[in-house]
């Protein structure tokens, strides 16, 4: 299979005869190796909820952190490689705050995701010796960003290493996202209540996720127009695998 | 561009502290209309012949906010601003970067802005094309009870008075409040930056930014914009996980840490009233009246003060204003008191 591909796939920016660009494609694959991450949007708000692969019981799960506030009013979660993850998440925070700056309002989620996607998308821009030189390879991270605004209510958006972006109404990415979006795809209904929304997000990691499932070993949060972003604590996190 | 300089130049010359005042104890500003033809002249002079920003400071392309205040105006500036061609496919952008703004497409944009802005550092009146005239009164003291921001409201071009409206205690987060004296474009823009910064850290860190840290962070930017006529005298104060904390920062990158400051055209008046009354063990109540009557004794007696007095009260919750009250309204109120007092002695 490597074979065939070779020498086109050196270069970032260089196109295959078939028209493919293979760094970018491999980055897509990087994202499968990453723990599972599921979201859902309902009209009540969404969901974000993330596998976290304890490797060792010495490691301390907090401080595996896969979701993140971007603004008061949208969150990211993440899959793949996460040192990239965090790149992007700054890049985020900066463009929201920039966004208040300037327009004196919260950032629309379309535009903040569009520019998470123009960073994701510049690799391989800028000369050498430059100092605001960017990545030199795309990021081996797909996100789910999900928000409010007041133009188009809940959203949940996915980014990929390519600088697509599309909308979803209930998306799972990572090693077991095969499996996670066609239970989602059985299982998701738009009027569903958001504390359905989170039984699901968290049944679908339980059924994918290769330990049992705990407290420990899920992150979970939520996005409404009331409370904002809110990241579950362990507690509430209980409280919902209770239910299943 | 030049014309059009002189015509506002003029309009807000012929004030009647330009000639006198450079004291800094007795700064003294709050103007409107003049930063206007300063960004007039900045929008003008900075259509580029070259790239004047740097190659890739396009909307949202930074990836450190930190970076760019400190580039601009910096060796590392002015060399990625010469290197063209290298590298850059976007047209020379646009700036709509919120941390940084354009300077004149001069050689040396310091040495131009002390040349035609008579404004901050000192260079008062040097025959310099635009000049700032300007006045208010602003405080803030710390209690056992918390802290007490107290503000004018008037805004002054020379001898007109453009404004009795004014916002000069800026509300920057719940925790923090900053104070406007001196150019309220200034003030307002810097502190609104200074507000997004400390979000950053918020997100960044996960938890509220001292007021230590945020008052530096300002006093960094006026220290990277030192020379280049930033018109900026604030007090940043606040809760922190310290308790209540207050400082001082100007656009000569002065940041002093204290018990009380006034600042402004008014604050010397407002001083004596602070140094004879102020005490640490002071109520709530006492406090509010202190800060009401200060503003009140340096409106009276400071033409570049009045109007209306805002008063803010800063607890381990965060701030609540307290009130706004025309000075004029206080007047006869302590008038009446005083006639009382006399009657009663």
């Amino acid at each position: 299979m490597y074979l065939t591909r070779s020498e086109y796939d050196r270069g970032v920016n260089t196109f295959s005869p078939e028209g493919r660009l293979f760094q970018v494609e491999y980055a897509i694959e990087a994202i499968k190796l990453g723990s599972t991450a599921v979201g859902l949007q309902t009209k009540s708000g969404s969901i974000l909820a993330v596998e976290k692969r304890l490797t060792s019981p010495l490691l301390e799960p907090r401080s595996v952190e896969k979701i993140a506030e971007i603004d008061v009013h949208i969150g990211a979660a993440m899959s793949g490689l996460v040192a990239d993850a965090r790149t992007l998440v700054d890049h985020a925070r900066v463009e929201a705050q920039n966004h208040r700056f300037t327009y004196d309002e919260p950032v629309g989620v379309e535009a903040l995701t569009q520019g998470v996607c123009d960073l994701a998308l510049s690799f391989g821009e800028g000369a050498d010796g430059d100092k605001d030189k960017r990545m030199s390879r795309p990021f081996g991270v797909a996100l789910l960003i999900a928000g409010y605004d007041d133009l188009n209510g809940h959203q949940l958006f996915f980014s990929d290493p390519s600088g697509t972006f599309v909308r979803y109404k209930a998306k799972a990415i990572g090693a077991g996202s095969e499996g996670a979006q066609s239970t989602l795809s059985e299982s998701y209904n738009e009027d569903m209540t958001l504390e359905d929304a989170e039984e699901l997000a968290l049944s679908v990691l339980k059924q994918v996720m290769e330990e049992k499932i705990s407290t420990e070993n899920v992150e979970l949060a939520r996005v409404t127009k009331e409370r904002g972003y809110h990241s579950a604590t362990v507690e509430e996190v209980g409280v919902v695998l209770d239910r299943l | 561009m030049v014309r059009r300089n002189r015509e506002s130049g003029g309009k807000a010359h012929g004030g009647r502290i330009d000639s006198h005042e450079r004291d800094k104890a007795a700064r003294s500003r709050t103007f409107v209309a003049s930063i206007m033809s300063l960004a007039q002249l900045a929008s003008k002079s900075i259509v580029p012949p070259q790239h004047t920003t740097r190659p890739h400071t396009m909307f949202g392309t930074d990836l450190s906010i930190s970076d760019d205040i400190l580039a601009i105006g910096s060796s590392k500036h002015d060399a990625s601003a010469r290197a063209i061609g290298s590298g850059c496919l976007h047209a020379p952008p646009l700036n709509l970067n919120p941390t940084t703004f354009d300077v004149p497409a001069v050689p040396d944009p310091a040495h131009f802005c002390r040349n035609n802005f008579a404004s901050a550092c000192g260079n008062s009146d040097q025959n310099q094309t635009v000049k700032f005239a300007k006045g208010t009164t602003t405080l803030a003291f710390k209690f056992d009870g918390g802290i007490i921001v107290s503000v004018d409201s008037r805004s002054t071009m020379g001898a007109y008075i453009a404004s009795g409206t004014v916002k000069k205690v800026i509300e920057i987060n719940p925790f923090l409040l900053g104070t406007m004296a001196g150019g309220a474009a200034d003030c307002s823009f810097w502190e609104r930056n200074l507000g997004m910064q400390c979000r950053l850290y918020e997100l960044r860190n996960k938890k509220r930014i001292t007021v230590a840290a945020a008052s530096k962070l300002l006093a960094n930017t006026m220290s990277s914009y030192r020379g280049y006529g930033l018109s900026m005298g604030t007090m940043i104060t606040g809760w922190d996980e310290t308790g209540p904390q207050l400082y001082y920062v100007d656009d000569d990158g002065t940041r002093l840490h204290g018990r009380y400051f006034s600042v402004g055209s008014g604050s010397t008046y407002a001083y004596g009233v602070l140094d004879t009354y102020y005490r640490p063990d002071l109520t709530v109540e006492e406090a509010i009246d202190l800060g009401k009557r200060a503003i009140y004794h340096a409106c009276h007696r400071d033409a570049m003060s009045g109007s209306i007095n805002n008063l803010y009260h800063v607890t381990k919750d965060g701030w609540v204003k307290i009130h706004a009250i025309d000075v004029n309204d206080m007047h006869y109120e302590f008038l009446e008191e005083k006639r009382n007092a006399m009657a009663s002695a």
